[in-house]
């Protein structure tokens, strides 16, 4: 299982990196996995599964820093458990679901002031992602890569429905759902589908780029 | 109007931000319970991003796309990617429209637009007259931290009629200058706030935002300058709801806050348990007309 919020083993136990602690004990942290799930492997599974999700959910949310956000949620929640509180075995979401949009609120806050001493300094500043046409090339460059290490039919796919609007001029609705009746699936699960491929692609791309 | 939304189609409104916050808070928490629906929602985000990449989306959209679902490094890479997943599916008919995948925001975020509204709201509610108004993004005038208001917060009395009597001239009210602050329970690299007092500013308040921190019943401020020496200090200090924000309301005499950087140091306190400390907020006082 991978350890709260990376690796590293600097509170001693071997459990959590330092800069994730936040007040949290490795107890609070013991405590939090055993109200997930009694064996310790499936509780890991269970806390890796919220804690990407909580990822995502912030990310949705448009804030910037995602993954420290997910942490401090789950921290917070480990120290009410440590204290007594209970989760509902019925919703043990809604507890995280709960702190989540505190946290939020508080991001929201510091957003804002944040935002005013930028407009202060003059305006926000310039976007740190330039894709350029090397970087953009080089993506493309990797992508191709991943593609030709799809089966066949699966690059077909993913490049089928990246496609946009076709020579027939159908849309990428009509397209779509063309695709998914090809496949004899109803199209939430096509989407479902290439989104797995593209998973894999993702991956594979930012693999690649980091070399 | 359809009453019952496909979950693909509540689930666009959510990632777009189009949706109600409520409806948000309980999609969310299914979505922490539903693998199958979570999964759905990266796949109707990677579909909003391949239309955004492709120009497909009009602006408002797209605007919203950049601001919420590529405002992470990561997010900023699955745009790129679908990007680059259309320029290789290629599209005969029509070439990829360029896309600018991170523009200068042209607008203030969300949360600053909140801040505004709360701001309006309060503007609205005590019926207050300001002398200056926060411009949240550009425009001649810096963005003010601060508005001030002429003390008490009471609505302006109605002016007297032409040839009325003219009432005796009473004592002027006291000016205040109204700040609005938030505390915060998480770390992180905070810029000192910078308060602007006008001349002829009498009170400095200082309204501090608690907001998520409803386990602490009442609060203890203690406010430094930048040789450590107590300025002010309030113990049992308890929120107050402005607008539905929860805040701390601080009077303090003008005289007291010469120019200077200074810490507000922050404890709650919960029922039978000991006092936290929370972030402490760094502050930048500016007296117009002593610089």
């Amino acid at each position: 299982m991978r350890q709260h919020g990376g690796g590293g083993d600097g509170d001693g136990s071997g459990v959590l990196p330092p800069e994730r602690l936040r007040g949290l004990t490795p107890e609070a942290f013991y405590a939090l996995l055993t109200q997930l799930n009694p064996d310790r492997d499936r509780a890991g599974e269970v806390y890796e599964t919220i804690r990407r999700k909580l990822v995502r959910l912030f990310e949705w949310r448009g804030c910037g820093s995602p993954e420290d956000l997910a942490d401090e949620t789950i921290n917070r929640v480990a120290r009410r458990l440590a204290e007594g509180v209970e989760l509902r075995s019925s919703d043990p979401y809604g507890y995280f679901c709960g702190v989540a949009h505190l946290v939020y609120k508080e991001v929201m806050r510091r957003a804002s002031r944040e935002h005013r001493a930028l407009a202060e300094g003059g305006g926000w500043p310039s976007p740190s992602f330039d894709d350029d046409s090397e970087s953009s090339d080089r993506r493309l460059d990797c992508l191709r890569r991943c593609l030709d290490q799809l089966a066949p039919e699966q690059r077909d796919l993913v490049l089928r429905y990246h496609q946009g609007k076709t020579e027939q001029g159908e849309n990428n609705i009509r397209h779509r759902q063309k695709l998914a009746d090809e496949a004899g699936i109803p199209m939430n699960a096509l989407r479902i589908r290439v989104h797995r491929l593209r998973r894999k692609l993702e991956s594979c791309v930012h693999a690649c780029l980091s070399h | 109007m359809r009453q019952n939304p496909t979950d693909d189609e509540l689930l666009r409104s959510y990632l777009l931000g189009a949706l109600p916050e409520e409806e948000a808070d309980r999609l969310e928490q299914r979505l922490l319970a539903e693998d199958e629906l979570f999964e759905l929602s990266e796949a109707v985000e990677a579909d909003l991003l391949a239309a955004c990449a492709r120009g497909e989306l009009a602006p408002a959209e797209r605007e919203r796309v950049q601001q919420r679902l590529a405002s992470s490094p990561r997010g900023r890479e699955r745009l790129a990617l679908a990007h680059a997943l259309n320029t290789l599916a290629g599209s005969p008919g029509r070439a990829a429209a360029p896309v600018v995948l991170f523009p200068r925001a042209a607008t203030p975020v969300r949360p600053a637009f909140r801040w505004a509204a709360l701001a309006a709201a309060l503007l609205a509610a005590a019926g207050l007259s300001w002398f200056a108004l926060e411009r949240p993004h550009g425009g001649e005038a810096p963005p003010w931290v601060a508005q001030e208001r002429p003390a008490p917060a009471s609505p302006r009395a109605p002016e007297p009629p032409r040839g009325a009597p003219v009432p005796a001239e009473t004592k002027p009210e006291p000016v205040k200058a109204v700040f609005q602050l938030a505390l915060m329970s998480l770390r992180g690299e905070e810029t000192a706030q910078k308060l602007r007092v006008r001349t002829g500013a009498d009170i400095v308040e200082l309204q501090v935002a608690v907001e998520g921190m409803e386990d602490f019943k009442s609060f203890h401020l203690t406010l430094r300058n930048r040789k450590a020496e107590t300025v002010w200090e309030g113990e049992g200090l308890e929120p107050v709801k402005l607008d539905g924000v929860r805040a701390l309301v601080v009077d303090l005499p003008a005289d007291r806050l010469p120019s200077g950087t200074y810490e507000i140091q922050a404890r709650g306190l919960a029922p039978g348990g000991d006092p936290e400390d929370l972030s402490p907020l760094e502050i930048e006082v500016e007296r117009e007309g002593t610089r």
